[in-house]
């Protein structure tokens, strides 16, 4: 166990290795430089502003440089944000984001499982057929159009809640249930398709066979093993649920990573877009490390000894 | 009523969808003693799986439907129950092993504990006095270090353990009818002797009936009392072991039987092969359902279904041949005594 830990530490790190520099190159690659951007006339400064932050050196010590820094765990300084670090920017907005992307998970997995199995269950009744009707209809509709929508409902003429900002958790709601809408269309849809997949199988018609209770027979057998490969894909969800949804963090005027994320490509802010792609691609690589881990503990084919 | 343990009288099941209905089961009798086995033949799809699984219940309703007939055991008529009414004889009274041991038990549980939750549905006992039940059990199919298997996974064992397991599971609640759906088709020729020779062990310590399906002659010759060999969802040919191996009396039989290799010298050229598939039974034929694959095919055949004829004490027969009024002699190209079919040529 100790042993496959470490294999895979090694690897984790190994991948965010491979991802920072893919992405260091690639952003010089782009033509420009974010001084300019600023103040298209002003070359001298922007010069004076490149030595400054050292982008007048070899690229290979710039890149030796910044993984040296990046041992330290020290995104650098944003170029485009004068004054403030990368580091800054994301223990300062990262929170927000995560805090939304983490209530919309918790609100729409359960949720959306909870309607899969319920039309596996029935399934052809009523209940299955609004399930499918509303997930499908619920991942179709852009969520800006239903984000509106709801502002609208909600916000102006019922005034249950606030139509935007991030201020107290009744601000969080409305964002919080537009993200949970694709998340429980997703699962409901997943679970449903698994539940009726593990519906075939032997093992459940030898349940069955014993005489025990329809209930015994969902639960035990049928939900237990259905929802084992909904674990595998719980990784990459967290994943991009941490970093949250940029439109829906736009529509509501929540001030999140995403903005940042959008921002910092466009203006060339080398340590800002590397800081955050180093940032995710860290949260990725551990979220599914972690569902790894997890997954031994349900699966007794998978654990590892 | 009956004295039979199990009666099954003109069992009709049939799938429902869209666009019809699969007449898988169209008229099945047939009955089951105490302590005897009764084979179950035929070839794929001609409804034998769905027959025994109608005595147990276990095809999901709908789109399984019982049309007509009756499944009498013990007085009851099971057709008749509901599900819940059905449980306290799932397990308890029938129990039932699959053809594919490797697919048949839950993979994320424990064999311990499949095994107990089947005893502690029917039986009021402790945890620790199922425990008991389970290793004893275990020992009794002849796996060694039942401790150690109790608390393995399912894919921690092999094909033949975990029908092993199977074996001890359906029969750990003691039932009065085992239903082996060709328990050993999965199975590599060793190791099927050594599951046959389990469930017929276990068999006589239990005084169990046992309902065997399988498509394998050579099997079913090791296993069976009587034999009941099914076609196109109708039961063709019943009887004793012997009558239906050495005296078979319809066509379809001659064909099964001819089509297993024998190991005795006389070895054909080639093995027999019935030509033609079976019929469709989302519009099944008028008459004898073996009519279009059949050589002695006769006007009858095709236009009225055969009557049951008993040709000696208990060997029932469906087809026009053993009609009285049939001129046509046909002599069996199979069978120790070929006699001449009919016997009553000169009625």
């Amino acid at each position: 166990m100790t042993k496959y830990i470490l294999k895979r530490l090694l690897i984790s790190i190994l991948t965010i290795w491979a991802v920072a520099t893919v992405c260091f190159f690639l952003l010089r690659l782009l033509p420009g430089n974010p001084f300019i951007l600023q103040n298209p006339l002003d070359m001298k400064n922007a010069e004076k502003m490149m030595a400054f932050y050292g982008l007048d050196k070899p690229l290979w010590e710039q890149y030796v440089s910044y993984l040296q820094s990046l041992l330290r765990l020290d995104f650098g300084y944003s170029l485009t944000h004068v004054g403030r670090s990368v580091n800054d920017v994301i223990v300062q907005y990262f929170p927000i984001t995560a805090q939304l992307g983490i209530q919309a998970l918790l609100l729409g997995m359960p949720i959306g499982m909870a309607l899969g199995i319920v039309s596996a269950v029935r399934r052809g009744g009523a209940f299955d057929y609004g399930c499918q009707i509303g997930s499908v209809v619920s991942t179709s509709i852009p969520s800006f159009v239903l984000a509106a929508v709801m502002q609208l409902v909600f916000g102006v003429y019922l005034k249950w809640f606030p139509v935007s900002q991030w201020l107290s958790f009744r601000h969080t709601i409305l964002p919080t249930i537009i993200l949970s809408l694709g998340i429980i269309a997703g699962h409901c849809r997943s679970m449903r398709t698994l539940m009726l997949e593990v519906g075939r199988q032997d093992y459940l018609k030898t349940a069955k066979s014993k005489g025990i209770s329809n209930v015994r027979i969902v639960v035990f057998h049928q939900i237990r093993n259905a929802i084992l490969p909904m674990i595998t894909g719980l990784g990459m969800e967290i994943a991009s649920l941490l970093m949250g949804s940029y439109i829906i963090e736009k529509v509501f005027s929540i001030p999140g990573l995403g903005a940042y994320f959008v921002t910092s490509i466009t203006g060339l802010d080398y340590t800002m877009t590397m800081g955050l792609v180093v940032f995710q691609a860290a949260i990725v690589v551990f979220a599914n490390f972690v569902v790894d881990l997890l997954y031994g503990l349900i699966d007794p084919r998978v654990r590892i000894v | 009523m009956s004295e039979h343990l199990l009666e099954v009288k003109n069992l009709h099941v049939s799938f429902r969808n869209v666009v019809g209905e699969v007449k898988a089961v169209r008229g099945v009798d047939f009955y089951l003693d105490r302590g005897e086995t009764l084979g179950l033949v035929g070839e794929s799809g001609c409804g034998k799986s769905v027959t025994v699984q109608t005595v147990m219940r276990l095809n999901p309703e709908p789109p399984a439907v019982i049309k007509q007939g009756s499944i009498v055991y013990d007085g009851v008529d099971l057709a008749k129950l509901d599900d819940k009414g059905m449980r306290k004889y799932r397990g308890k009274e029938f129990s039932m092993i699959f053809q594919d041991a490797m697919t048949s038990l839950n993979p994320t549980t424990r064999i311990g504990k499949q095994m107990k939750e089947m005893l502690r549905a029917h039986r009021d006992i402790s945890d620790a006095e199922a425990k008991k039940i389970i290793l004893r059990m275990l020992t009794m199919v002849g796996l060694p270090n039942p401790e150690t298997i109790y608390s393995r996974f399912p894919h921690t064992l092999s094909g033949g353990q975990r029908q092993r397991v199977m074996i001890a599971m359906a029969m750990s609640c003691e039932p009065s009818i085992l239903i082996a759906d060709e328990p050993t088709t999965a199975l590599d020729v060793t190791i099927q002797a050594q599951i046959l020779e389990v469930m017929n062990k276990l068999k006589k310590e239990m005084n169990t009936s046992i309902i065997f399906i399988t498509h394998n002659m050579g099997v079913v010759a090791r296993m069976a009392d009587r034999l009941a060999v099914m076609y196109a969802g109708q039961i063709i040919e019943s009887g004793t072991a012997q009558d239906v191996f050495y005296r078979p009396k319809h066509p379809y039989t001659w064909g099964l039987l001819g089509s297993m290799p024998s190991l005795k010298g006389d070895v054909p050229e080639r093995l027999m092969s019935i030509p033609g598939t079976p019929p469709d039974l989302f519009d099944p034929p008028r008459g004898c359902g073996f009519a279009s694959r059949c050589e002695h095919c006769m006007n009858v055949c095709v236009n009225r279904v055969p009557p049951e004829t008993e040709v000696a004490p208990g060997h029932r027969v469906r087809c026009w041949l053993l009609d009285p009024r049939c001129k046509t002699a046909v002599k069996p190209p199979i069978g120790r005594d070929s006699e001449l079919i009919p016997g009553k040529e000169d009625a």
